[in-house]
């Protein structure tokens, strides 16, 4: 058995543990999904019969064995605050996470390494050190602040760009992988590729720029220590060009932090977007979770997380495989 | 470094760069203050979450959903009484609510209205498994006959003079669009509204059109489209931009800039919100009416709205706001006296004052950590010594906290209450909720006979006896209602509504 089907099993038990958790913490906190829906005419009697209805009064055990026995077949049943199919739900949003998720990396990646390795090359010069001021404050500013003054000055005083939302009304995009710059672009449907693209620069910059200064920090010190290495000194002395010795030895050399760090960071860049789908009324999972959890809906909740953690798990598990193609020394 | 010198190539991609960047920037500058004569655009802080029309029991998404879908009965806030939508009359009978239909008004899918649609729609929203949260409505409903096709008679367990109240927001749905669609019913919802449903997107947009063969006359405004935007900031900045014509929610600090817009403006409407401070009577001190009443006196509503709310806000001159049915325009609300407050808690038997605790859930309501900071001080002064706490809503809301009878004094706010017997039957009725606790036969008898009472000038009388006697008892301390503040496309003409519903064919551009 290779080492990759060892980990996708070894996850198994991961996932079941972390769905038990989820259940059982769910329950345990305070507060009734029942009585935040119903508002403020129910009375007690209306709220236990509801209860009633929809199972939430049974022994927990048995509602956890419930769903577990559901999931397995892929039922993962309905929303309480939605009242709708939670894979439904789900699948709906996840394509615009990670449309976003995936905008704010390449953000990320174009800010940020190149201002990292030019920093490190031209180290102690003036644009160096303001690249790492710019990193400092990026790095320092929340997320949400940073959304806010982006609406305020893109959106509301100079109107260039939308300030919520993921499309212009009006314009569709025929369903292909969810992602709406993708699918226009595979449709032809260029009005829809622009709308898509107004709509999602200011989230992608947002939830991207915290990414980028982390990342230009650490192209920085990554060059800087490969510049130093002895093989690099070895290619100058050969009489290779600048260039030759920065994009071969060094930046390939330097890459594999990078990626590390990249790929740690996307979890982060998912949670980072529970704040940043808040702020812009982005459509995607992020924002759903924040309302599956304010409604205590346990069924939602349970599922989004898990989610959460399956991307984390995915992630890491395609890093390492990115590593051995990177350096073909490393292998499973 | 040598000599900066601009090489050909650099010199050439950068022009290009420039050129690619002047050709564009059109397209990123768009029209602004569109508010087209045709169509609104709503930016709203809640919006229907579910495609099921009856997923919900919010004053807000009633309105988005009463754009298709029409009730029988609806309150009108001038006159403070019901004025029949698709009913033409109704009597009540005993334990029976007996209502004629208008003749003539058509579904959006050509079928004509009859009692069977209502019968239809009411088994649609008892229908809990199926996701309804309006069920409790008809909790009191044991039959809803059908005699003919303009008739429907509702029967009662009991004679239920407040079942207007309760019909108020319950929206007809086609019985022949149900049989069709089964159980893809509310992905075609079809109503005999002024518009007609065109899209829902979930968080996103929800459009409807104007319905052209309308009964009751075509609206102005073709398309109204919703969309769902919670944060304030880029609400405001959807309507400073144009992007949006319309928003609700504008927070305070924004109003006196946004009164200098050009091309805004900014309307404020009493709100239906009463907020209050509740007392929990089987907790002490306030099983003792003494105490209560000194609480009264040294919380100063009026100072709280002028220096919190910049006197965007209308205090309670007695147990309901000025715009609810059964307000009485003679009651006093309990002037600010921390004086008189001391002498009342000595004579209760606390000379050297009393700790009291106050809960509250941060965040939930508009300023309402300042809020209960302001009334802590001012009640030091009247001889209670005061502790603050804040709960998460989930937590304060639930079994554990209010609902459960467990939180001895706390703030909140009871929404959509347009009649006194909703606050009065839920917070001082015995039994009713463990919210206060409080228990007065006296008061019941009247609430009681209250409800039987179809003559609503009669039953008007019983609410405000009922009222004289709440403030005399002190079951709680009455607050504030607030405005809602919307900014609004200065040439958008609307109907104010104090409901928080915002309605499309109420609009015009001018």
């Amino acid at each position: 058995m290779n080492k990759l089907s060892r980990r996708i099993i070894g996850a198994i038990p991961v996932l079941l543990g972390i769905s038990f958790l989820i259940f059982l913490l769910m329950h345990i906190a305070p507060g009734d999904p029942v009585s935040l829906l119903l508002g403020d005419d129910a009375t007690p009697a209306d709220i236990e019969r509801t209860r009633h209805e929809w199972g939430l009064d049974r022994p927990l055990i048995v509602q956890y064995w419930d769903f577990l026995t559901r999931a397995v077949t892929g039922d993962f049943g309905k929303s309480l605050k939605f009242n709708e199919p939670v894979t439904k739900l789900v699948s709906e949003r996840l394509p615009a996470t990670l449309e976003l998720a995936f905008a704010a990396l390449c953000v990320a990646i174009m800010i940020a390494v190149p201002l990292g390795v030019y920093s490190a090359i031209r180290h102690n010069s003036l644009l160096d050190h303001a690249g790492m001021s710019v990193a400092l404050i990026g790095v320092s500013l929340p997320n949400f602040w940073l959304g806010i003054m982006l609406i305020y000055f893109l959106g509301g005083q100079l109107n260039w760009l939308p300030v919520a939302g993921r499309i212009e009304y009006g314009i569709e995009v025929r369903s292909i992988t969810g992602l709406y710059l993708l699918d226009s672009v595979l449709t032809g449907n260029y009005a829809a590729f622009w709308s898509a693209l107004q709509h999602l620069l200011m989230p992608a910059f947002t939830l991207g720029s915290a990414l980028a200064a982390i990342v230009t920090r650490i192209s920085r010190s990554s060059v800087l220590e490969v510049m130093r290495q002895d093989y690099v000194t070895t290619a100058r002395a050969k009489g290779l060009s600048e260039s030759t010795v920065i994009w071969r030895h060094i930046l390939r050399n330097a890459l594999i932090t990078i990626v590390t760090i990249l790929g740690l960071q996307l979890g982060a860049l998912l949670s980072g977007s529970v704040i940043t789908e808040t702020v812009f009324s982005f459509p995607g999972i992020g924002d759903l979770l924040i309302q599956s959890i304010s409604a205590r809906d346990y069924k939602l909740t349970q599922v989004l997380i898990l989610m959460f953690a399956v991307t984390y798990f995915v992630v890491n598990l395609l890093v390492d495989l990115l590593y051995s193609w990177i350096d073909p020394r490393i292998r499973f | 470094m040598g000599k900066r010198v601009i090489s050909r190539r650099q010199f050439l991609t950068r022009t290009a760069a420039l050129g690619v960047g002047a050709a564009t920037a059109p397209f990123f500058l768009r029209n602004g203050y569109a508010a087209s004569r045709d169509r609104v655009t709503i930016y709203h802080s809640s919006v229907a979450d579910s495609i099921h029309p009856y997923n919900h029991s919010s004053s807000p998404i009633y309105g988005d959903w009463q754009h298709v879908m029409e009730p029988l009965i609806e309150l009108d806030y001038n006159k403070k009484d019901y004025v029949g939508v698709l009913a033409d009359s109704w009597q009540f009978q005993g334990n029976k609510w007996l209502f004629k239909l208008k003749k003539g008004i058509k579904f959006h899918n050509g079928a004509q209205l009859t009692s069977k649609d209502v019968a239809f729609s009411i088994e649609k929203m008892r229908d809990e498994k199926g996701g309804s949260l309006q069920a409790p409505n008809f909790k009191d409903v044991t039959e809803v006959q059908t005699p003919d096709d303009l008739t429907v008679i509702f029967v009662t367990k009991q004679p239920l003079a407040i079942f207007l109240d309760r019909l108020e927001n319950r929206f007809i749905l086609s019985k022949v669009a149900g049989d069709k669609y089964g159980d893809k019913l509310y992905d075609n919802p079809i109503g005999t509204g002024p518009y007609k449903f065109v899209s829902y997107q979930r968080g996103g947009n929800m459009v409807f059109t104007r319905n052209d063969e309308y009964w009751g006359g075509k609206a102005a405004i073709k398309e109204v489209i919703f969309r769902k935007v919670t944060e304030d900031a880029a609400r405001l900045a959807a309507l400073e931009s144009g992007q949006a014509d319309f928003i609700n929610n504008v927070p305070d600090h924004e109003v006196a800039r946004l009164q200098k817009h050009p091309r805004l403006r900014i309307d404020k409407v009493e709100g239906l919100r009463m907020f209050f401070l509740a007392f929990n009577m089987a907790f002490k001190p306030w099983d003792n009416k003494l105490v209560r009443q000194a609480a009264n006196y040294s919380v100063d509503a009026p100072a709280i709205v002028k220096n919190i709310f910049d006197g965007i806000g209308y205090p309670c001159n007695g147990p309901v706001g000025a715009n609810v049915i059964g307000a009485d325009p003679k009651l006093k609300r309990y002037p600010y006296d921390p004086q008189k407050a001391k002498q009342l808690l000595t004579q209760a038997g606390f000379p050297n004052g009393c700790d009291i605790q106050l809960y509250y859930s941060a965040g939930r309501y508009p300023k309402d950590k300042e809020v209960c900071q302001v009334v802590a001080a001012q009640m030091v002064k009247g001889g209670f010594r005061v502790e603050l706490i804040s709960q998460e809503w989930a937590l304060f809301w639930d079994k554990q906290g209010v609902n459960g009878g467990k939180l001895p004094f706390y703030y909140i706010g009871r929404g959509s209450l347009t009649d006194a017997d909703t606050l009065y039957d839920q917070y001082f009725r015995t039994g009713t909720t463990k919210r206060t606790n409080y228990s007065n036969p006296e008061l019941d008898k009247i609430i009681e006979e209250q409800q039987k009472t179809s003559d609503q000038k009669r039953r008007v009388a019983l609410l405000q006896q009922a009222g004289k006697t709440i403030m005399e008892e002190a079951t709680f301390i009455p607050l504030y209602n607030l405005a809602d503040i919307y900014g609004v496309a200065r040439n958008l003409i609307w109907k104010m509504r104090p409901d928080e519903k915002v309605l499309g064919w109420d609009m015009k551009i001018k």
